[in-house]
């Protein structure tokens, strides 16, 4: 491919979309009285929907690149150990897309709507939920462990920590209001400060990478470096 | 454990030990619940006034969680519900996460709209998943019935009589957002409170996000900030107790312990260094 097809030309689209949004948000007022605004509200809005239609194609896109790993995966395994795992995900996969092109409420043709529900219900629900209750346990071995006074740094994570889980404690809520006062002005203050200068910097930082990308300097989103 | 002394045991507890004892000290307050007191705090009562002071016919959105962070939203949500369709307000649902077409139909198996006189159409509906995250969020502002053909069942929106006066964002008077993920709960702000400030942006995020938020909520852009684990002190406020107020003995029990074990992880921590020659 040219260095126009694999260069210019999504360097041209990214800058005059990104354009357009930019525009959109500093000129366009929430009570539109010129024609010109009108017309960039249209195009703002356009492309805005174009992007939530190539997010459903990355959830399609995303289906096929996990597939080629996990084949690639089965491909190479010495042993059907190996394999399991993969063949397990193909399964899973193929009945959830199967089962949800006939049965997703939006579908025009749902012949298998319980079972849809179901699956969701009865499979999705208890999993997900497991996978994300089950960190309370890592997170209460990873405190006991990180919660130690061997330094003043690791002393002040001590005390702070200490009070923060009290805080979020409801008998120390009923019965040691100090804590609460504690902790609200730990979190109202120092902590207030320190994420506002995180935050700051990041999005001085946002700005930098959107102009960048804006005027072509940045092309990592292009997947390769020209 | 042999040649090992109840110091070096005190002070690397196997994990396995931790989990267990936390497991057993989450299950006895939820199958004998103890009673122990449920303060209201600050955060709910705030949170209570947004949408008690919400004027008659106000229009609200909901963007509820997904389904993996379901068990930790459950009790915040349901309570939310509860006291919205006590009120008279219209509500429109909103999946941010592909999973949380479920979650809707789990939180209305638990508040039955009928029970409040809310009909589906008229006084709620549910515009189901949009992919894109902050995109959908920027198209539902802009230009609400190109961003949302029909509701989550396929019934075009023209056909749903409270979508008919939806045009974009100056429709909506607060925003409810209840989410795990940092980019939703900030990509509220960042696509429609900076666009329209008037709007009331009611966040309930995991608890350890609270840090993350509290910025926005100092700086006015948030008006009430939760975490998802007060479920219980709100469920008490409105007169409705559910899982939140059992869940609340269960966080004292397994909290209370981690406590012990911090206490007791230190103290022999400081008496291994103090018999190898004084802490340091």
């Amino acid at each position: 491919m040219s260095v126009l097809y694999r260069r210019h030309i999504p360097l041209a689209i990214t800058f005059i979309c990104g354009l357009i949004i930019l525009l959109q948000f500093f000129f366009v007022p929430a009570n539109i009285t010129e024609p010109w605004q009108s017309s960039l509200q249209y195009y703002g809005v356009t492309l805005t929907n174009w992007a939530n239609l190539l997010a459903n194609f990355i959830i399609g896109f995303g289906v096929v690149n996990i597939s080629l790993i996990h084949a690639r995966r089965i491909m190479r395994a010495k042993s059907w150990v190996d394999k399991f795992y993969s063949i397990w995900l193909f399964i899973v996969m193929a009945a959830f897309i199967v089962v949800g092109l006939f049965g997703y409420p939006r579908m025009w043709w749902t012949p298998l709507a319980a079972n849809w529900d179901w699956l969701q219900l009865y499979v999705l629900t208890p999993l997900d939920a497991t996978v994300y209750a089950s960190l309370v346990f890592y997170m209460a071995s990873g405190c006991y462990r990180a919660f130690r006074a061997r330094t003043l740094e690791g002393a002040a994570l001590l005390v702070v920590g200490f009070l923060s889980i009290m805080y979020k404690t409801p008998l120390f809520q009923a019965y040691a209001p100090w804590v609460i006062k504690t902790i609200d002005w730990i979190a109202k203050y120092p902590a207030v400060g320190a994420y506002r200068g995180i935050q700051v910097s990041a999005a001085l930082g946002a700005i930098l990478l959107g102009i960048r990308t804006l005027i072509g300097v940045e092309t990592g989103y292009l997947g390769r470096r020209d | 454990m042999a040649g090992k002394s109840i110091i070096d045991v005190l002070e690397n507890i196997p994990r396995e030990v931790i989990y267990t004892i936390i497991l057993i000290a989450m299950i006895i307050p939820l199958l004998r619940p103890l009673g122990l007191p449920v303060p209201v705090s600050e955060p709910i009562k705030k949170w209570y006034d947004a949408i008690e002071s919400l004027p008659p016919g106000s229009l609200v959105l909901i963007s509820h969680c997904n389904l993996g962070a379901y068990p930790a939203f459950d009790s915040m949500q349901v309570a939310t519900l509860h006291h919205l369709f006590s009120r008279p307000v219209k509500l429109v649902f909103f999946s941010i996460d592909a999973t949380g077409l479920v979650v809707y139909d789990t939180l209305l198996s638990k508040v039955d709209p009928k029970a409040y006189g809310k009909v589906y159409g008229v006084d709620y509906f549910h515009i189901g998943y949009i992919p894109g995250g902050e995109t959908a969020m920027k198209a539902l502002a802009e230009d609400f019935k190109a961003a949302v053909p029909s509701d989550y069942k396929g019934t075009p929106i023209d056909q749903i009589p409270m979508a008919k006066d939806i045009k974009d964002i100056r429709d909506f008077t607060m925003i409810i957002c209840f989410t795990s993920a940092g980019e939703t709960s900030i990509g509220w702000i960042r696509q429609w409170i900076v666009v329209r400030p008037e709007i009331k942006y009611l966040c309930c995020v995991l608890d350890m996000m609270l840090p993350t938020m509290r910025p926005y909520y100092e700086a006015g852009q948030v008006a009430a900030l939760t975490g998802s684990a007060p479920g219980g002190e709100y469920e008490f406020l409105i007169g409705k107790p559910g899982s939140g107020i059992k869940k609340a003995d269960a966080f004292t029990g397994a909290q209370l312990i981690l406590l012990v074990f911090i206490i007791i992880g230190n103290i022999a921590s400081i008496a291994k260094r103090m018999g190898k020659g004084g802490v340091r």
